[in-house]
């Protein structure tokens, strides 16, 4: 035999093999899941929801959503194939919605076993908290918008982009529960009547139960202590010097684009105690000023009188997180990284620990650039 | 024997061809577990056992292409022909056969386990098997020469991998590799067992050595394959754990696939199905080529060519898999019980047979 019928004979032979191949699937008989749902009920029934597009131009809907009871979301599949148009897939999943109700209870997160063990499952979605009933955004259909689980997914990441809320994947879900040295931490969002409005950061304790939300600023100051600025960060304070009474608005706004974090982290223990010293600096460039002032001849006094603004909003985030016994910026890390004998002793029990924890803030901006006018 | 299996001119392999036959032989399914197995036992201070772990492999290679020396014309077979007789000889063709057998079976049934759990959970595994059988056929019919420039092609067909990996550094916090030696050196001690197996599979110096053009070349050979090898560990494990969690790791079976999987580019989602796809040829130039040293030594013990007999060996590999229709518990605990007889084979083994070759050299008679 010549060598090219050699290899038709291999290719031809091999092909024949690949029909025994049993998980051959159709794209017309699959109905991709862009987002799921979980809640309880009234009387604390697990309640799954799915999302997912509709393809055919005779559907009026772009979307067809559905619900469902059952004890747990893998069990829920076959209730919605029973229901839906094909059969289901997880695999593009966008947004996993979970709803605040549920959160009070704690462990709740062994409910998302099948989408961590399942390996045919997208790693990447989203875990959103949604303040209120999951119910009322799963069936919203915003006539402005495109397709919902869309919309949010694009919703969160650009908000994400601009550090207003965290995001947190099912892979990163993972990570905030395994470790030892930080509590998670899932994006918040609430229905409004004509629209879906992102609140911010929901502050979860170790055993997932629901404590606390970050309001979008909190979250900016949250992304600086965790040196997770992603692109604009823009802040804006009010400076009590150059508030002037009888006006209505606040004389002394200014506001300033963060160019860059410098975090430094200087982790102590002593007395029994963790102490945390964070040196942070910050370059920045005015963009808004209320207040005249001359920048170019006296640029350290308003650096200082910005700085002693901004340690006062993150000392008062971080006294937060410490009442509330929540440590979403993983100071455990460090804990764990530089004194590594004392971390040992705590390490079951860090919440506690950083709650006891002193930690101090200082804030060095630097003004570089003040904009085109004076 | 077969002439096609003796060393001649139409089947010299390059000094190239024998690093990447050796490095091919090492590197294969045990880095998708290695990050978590290393992890068990030494936390994030595991990367320091992977060198250790290289030293002594380097180490324990360098001395196999010692005894190699002392008959360069012929594979280990041969030399133990020429120095303790026939029988002994066809005791060790005995012995590699069964070793390579196994060697091949555990991996072959490892990485359709793989597959059939990352990518295809309906399918039977003994019929993922049948799609490997040809391929694996034609490659042990070419011999050495194709087998090298299959892990030839397959090396530089998949070095794109690094670079998409390494777009992981983002996802990862170096934070999680400090304390270094958080617990001393005891456990990192400890996991030199684990890591030291990683490197199994430079015993095939033992049969590819008469095969090499130029055999000044062959420790230097030998020394990059396992550096190559070594980096390659080195590379994934620090990326895994700078992505994972310390506490987390443990938790995950595949690690390397795990992560791969968070990678997103606009255009392509789900690169663990992609790289693990192509990764699957990387793992199967690790068995094909054991299943050849196999060949090699049964043709010489039994009659027949050796490529019949590499058919019916993968023929009977399908058939055990179907009867046996074995999962991840048997197949993690069988690689257990192998990696002690491999330890013997690519480390004790040549250690002594170097000893008694060198006491042998001092005799008049066996001195040729």
């Amino acid at each position: 035999m010549s060598r090219a019928k050699r290899t038709m004979l291999l290719l031809i032979s091999v092909s024949l093999l690949l029909t025994g191949c049993k998980d051959r699937l159709n794209l017309e008989n699959v109905t991709l899941i862009l987002m799921e749902g979980v809640d309880l009920d009234k009387d604390n029934h697990l309640l799954v929801y799915m999302s997912s597009p509709v393809f055919s131009k005779e559907a009026k809907k772009k979307n067809e959503e559905t619900k469902v009871k059952a004890i747990s979301p893998r069990d829920a599949r076959g209730y919605f194939e029973a229901k839906v148009s094909a059969l289901v897939s997880t695999g593009k999943l966008q947004n996993l919605l979970i709803g605040k109700k549920l959160l009070q209870h704690p462990y709740w997160y062994k409910l998302l076993d099948v989408l961590f063990r399942d390996a045919k499952v997208r790693s990447n979605a989203r875990i959103i908290m949604v303040d209120g009933d999951v119910d009322d955004v799963m069936f919203f259909e915003p006539e402005d918008k495109r397709r919902l689980p869309l919309h949010i997914a694009k919703l969160v990441d650009t908000a994400h982009e601009r550090n207003l809320v965290e995001t947190t994947t099912l892979f990163t879900m993972q990570r905030q529960i395994y470790e030892k040295g930080v509590t998670p931490y899932i994006t918040e969002l609430r229905r409004e009547p004509g629209e879906i409005r992102l609140m911010g950061t929901a502050l979860l304790n170790k055993e997932g139960k629901y404590v606390t939300s970050l309001n979008i600023v909190e979250n900016e100051l949250l992304q600086i202590l965790q040196d997770e600025k992603y692109q604009d960060l823009t802040l804006t304070v009010v400076l009590p010097e150059k508030d002037k009474p009888g006006t209505v608005f606040h004389m002394g706004t200014v506001s300033f684009y963060v160019k860059k974090v410098n975090r430094k982290i200087k982790t102590s223990y002593r007395g029994g105690q963790f102490q945390f010293t964070y040196e942070i600096g910050l370059p920045i460039q005015i963009t808004e000023r209320l207040f005249d002032y001359n920048v170019k001849d006296d640029a350290h006094k308003l650096e200082q009188m910005i700085n002693e603004q901004l340690n006062k909003q993150l000392r008062n985030l971080l006294q937060k997180l410490q009442k509330n016994k929540v440590d979403p910026i993983g100071l455990g890390l460090f804990a764990r990284a530089f004194e590594y004998r004392n971390w040992k002793k705590v390490q079951n029990d860090w919440p506690e620990a950083f709650a006891k924890a002193e930690i101090h803030v200082n804030v060095h901006t630097s003004i570089k650039d003040y904009g085109e006018i004076k | 024997m077969d002439a096609a299996l003796k060393p001649s001119k139409s089947n010299r392999i390059t000094t190239l061809q024998f690093i990447l036959i050796i490095h091919s032989m090492q590197l294969g399914v045990g880095i998708i577990s290695m990050p978590k197995d290393v992890a068990d036992v030494s936390g994030t201070d595991g990367w320091i056992a992977i060198i250790l772990g290289w030293i002594l492999s380097t180490a324990a290679s360098l001395i196999i292409v010692q005894v190699m020396k002392k008959y360069p014309d012929g594979s280990i077979i041969d030399l133990i022909e020429h120095y303790f007789g026939k029988w002994i000889g066809k005791l060790a063709m005995a012995l590699f056969a069964v070793y390579f057998l196994l060697y091949a079976y555990l991996i072959f049934d490892r990485m359709v386990l793989l597959t059939q759990s990352w990518i295809m959970q309906q399918t039977q595994s003994w019929v993922l098997m049948l799609l490997f059988v040809i391929p694996a056929y034609m490659l042990i019919k070419g011999g050495v020469r194709d087998i090298g420039r299959f892990a030839e092609i397959t090396f530089f067909a998949s070095i794109w991998m690094v670079f998409v990996i390494s777009t992981l550094f983002k996802d990862g916090n170096w934070l999680h590799l400090l304390p270094v030696l958080k617990e001393g050196w005891l456990p990192v001690i400890r996991t030199v067992n684990t890591t030291i197996l990683s490197f199994l599979g430079f015993e095939c110096i033992f049969f590819i050595y008469p095969h090499l053009e130029k055999k000044q070349s062959a420790s230097k050979g030998v020394i990059i394959a396992n550096t190559l090898t070594m980096l390659i560990y080195l590379f994934i494990t620090i990326i895994c754990f700078l992505v994972f969690s310390p506490d987390e790791i443990t938790f995950f079976n595949d690690a390397v696939i795990s992560a791969v999987k968070i990678i997103e580019f606009r255009f392509i989602e789900r690169f663990d199905l992609l790289i693990l796809s192509i990764y699957l040829m990387v793992i199967a130039k690790t068995w094909i080529s054991a299943l050849f040293m196999s060949v090699y030594c049964t043709s010489r013990l039994i009659v027949g060519k050796y490529y019949v007999h590499a058919g019916i060996f993968l023929v009977a590999m399908v058939i055990t898999n179907y009867a046996l229709n074995t999962g991840w518990n048997e197949s993690i605990e069988a690689s257990g019980y192998f990696s002690k007889i491999g330890f013997a084979v690519a480390f004790i083994g040549p250690v002594c047979l170097w000893l008694v070759l060198l006491v042998m050299s001092q005799f008049k008679r066996w001195q040729t």
